[in-house]
């Protein structure tokens, strides 16, 4: 889980992209991702991936690390790929590409966005349990994982989870319970300072201080050269 | 991995629009439900189930590449409304964090709700079956069946949605259309386009039939490993904290 790494990363970072309001970032991202998945053939689909890369490394982000955190998805639609390989491998390999760009587009977009600021732009269409639940999941992530290292901890300390698999597993499964208990604590304690703050439901966010600097909109006139050169590729059959 | 996530660019895109506009519907629908029956207090309650469910990934398991959903634990301890909202932001923060299934979010949060709904019915029934005793297994049974039924409905949808290479441009070439000609029994390939779409179509089974053989074989070692470890988890919070496991009781007790 690389959620520490990708939360520095949009927290500190100081980029061009992180610069650039969060309305634009998403929507760039969402005709990129459009793109990624007009693209039909290996090479349509390398060239979005080229795109993608530019873009990351024009702007100074840490390619390696990103395509890193990209692969992980690309294990996933592997299993999918490995069934046509042998009756269509174009599509195998386009499968895989389109999974390695979806995953290296969204991580360009959360590591140069705060959560907060994702958050705020999802809140304005999500409904209000969804929204605040959403916000306050991804801060109770990291108390709870942070619990969960403290107690794995304890387990090495006291000689490992188990001599077999299965005492392992479960030596893990009551490591989690202990999660479990700390998180319906947690959750009681989060609902009474809420109410004590006022929370009536819906946790109001602030939104974007100011419109957009002109200069932000090339992202999304880039974005939409990709997408608009991907459809006529995908008409052209290419 | 004891459930696949459908990545995305596979699925034709009529059938990834209904993922997404089922699962707003029926997200907004318990949204509303528990808004009312809960008031403030479901937010909260959620985001522990999400952020248990994100934890729960991070466990290290002493099997390669498996890690844990909860999401059958989160239908024990929540119920189906708050499971499924407890899902679709699981999947939503995966999906922004490049765990896949950005477009496919919709589908996948189908397919983990119904692991919450069939955990919760199983779990019931079979606490009532062992007479509210033997935790480990009725959790471990829970677990099985909703993830067996949840891994159906994954190669159901990915068989009946008409994965089609053809759909996504000419890839399938003449050149695998004569080569498969010969498979293509009972269909009249005289004519290239039927010759192709036949071939397509065997292609397109024979490729389903190993993906389903592949993903079977790995997915059953997965519910086993999950059932281990829902069981025993399940088992100790029985002892220490048995009010978790009843949420009417939480209900009751906070009045």
């Amino acid at each position: 889980m690389d959620l520490a790494f990708i939360d520095h990363m949009a927290a500190n970072g100081d980029t061009p992209l992180h610069r650039v309001s969060a309305s634009i970032k998403l929507a760039a991202s969402a005709m990129l991702i459009a793109a990624a998945i007009v693209a039909a053939t290996p090479l349509t689909a390398a060239a979005v991936t080229a795109a993608v890369i530019v873009l990351a490394a024009v702007t100074g982000q840490p390619l390696r690390r990103l395509a890193a955190i990209a692969a992980y998805p690309v294990l996933f639609a592997a299993l999918f790929a490995l069934g046509w390989v042998r009756s269509n491998a174009a599509f195998a390999a386009v499968i895989v590409i389109r999974a390695f760009n979806s995953g290296l587009i969204a991580v360009l977009l959360i590591t140069t966005t705060t959560f907060v600021d994702v958050f705020a732009v999802l809140s304005r269409v999500l409904p209000g349990p969804v929204a605040d639940g959403m916000f306050m999941a991804y801060r109770a992530f990291f108390l709870l994982f942070d619990e969960l290292g403290r107690v794995l901890q304890a387990i090495r300390l006291r000689g490992g989870a188990g001599p077999t698999r299965a005492a392992q597993l479960r030596t893990y499964g009551e490591a989690m319970a202990v999660i479990v208990i700390h998180a319906a604590d947690m959750t009681e304690r989060m609902y009474r300072m809420m109410t004590v703050r006022g929370y009536s439901g819906r946790i109001r966010s602030s939104g974007e201080s100011s419109a957009p600097a002109p200069r932000q909109y090339a992202l999304l006139i880039y974005a939409a050269a990709v997408l608009a050169a991907q459809v006529a590729l995908r008409t052209r059959q290419f | 991995m004891s459930h696949l996530h459908i990545p995305d660019g596979l699925l034709p895109l009529p059938v990834v629009i209904f993922g997404l506009a089922a699962t707003a519907l029926l997200v907004f629908a318990a949204a509303r439900r528990l808004s009312r029956s809960e008031g403030t207090r479901v937010a909260p309650r959620i985001a522990m189930l999400s952020a248990l469910m994100l934890v729960g990934m991070g466990l290290p398991l002493p099997i390669l590449g498996y890690h844990v959903n909860l999401t059958v634990l989160t239908g024990i301890i929540a119920g189906p409304a708050a499971g499924l909202i407890a899902v679709f932001i699981t999947n939503l923060i995966l999906a922004l964090i490049a765990h896949g299934g950005i477009t496919t979010l919709g589908l996948n949060t189908l397919i983990g709700s119904v692991e919450v709904f069939l955990g919760w019915l199983v779990w019931n029934a079979a606490r009532r079956a062992f007479h509210g005793g033997r935790t480990f297994a009725a959790a471990s049974i829970a677990v099985v069946v909703a993830l067996a039924v949840s891994t159906g409905a994954m190669l159901t949808i990915v068989r009946w949605s008409g994965t089609d290479p053809d759909q996504f441009g000419h890839v399938h070439s003449a050149a695998i259309a004569d080569e498969h000609h010969e498979e293509a029994v009972g269909v009249d390939t005289t004519n290239t386009a039927d010759a192709a779409h036949a071939a397509g179509a065997t292609g397109a089974t024979a490729a389903f039939r190993t993906f389903a053989t592949l993903l079977l074989s790995a997915a059953v070692v997965g519910w086993a490993v999950e059932a281990a470890v829902v069981g025993a988890l399940v088992q100790f919070i029985s002892r220490a904290r048995p009010e978790i496991l009843d949420p009417d009781a939480i209900k009751e007790y906070k009045g």
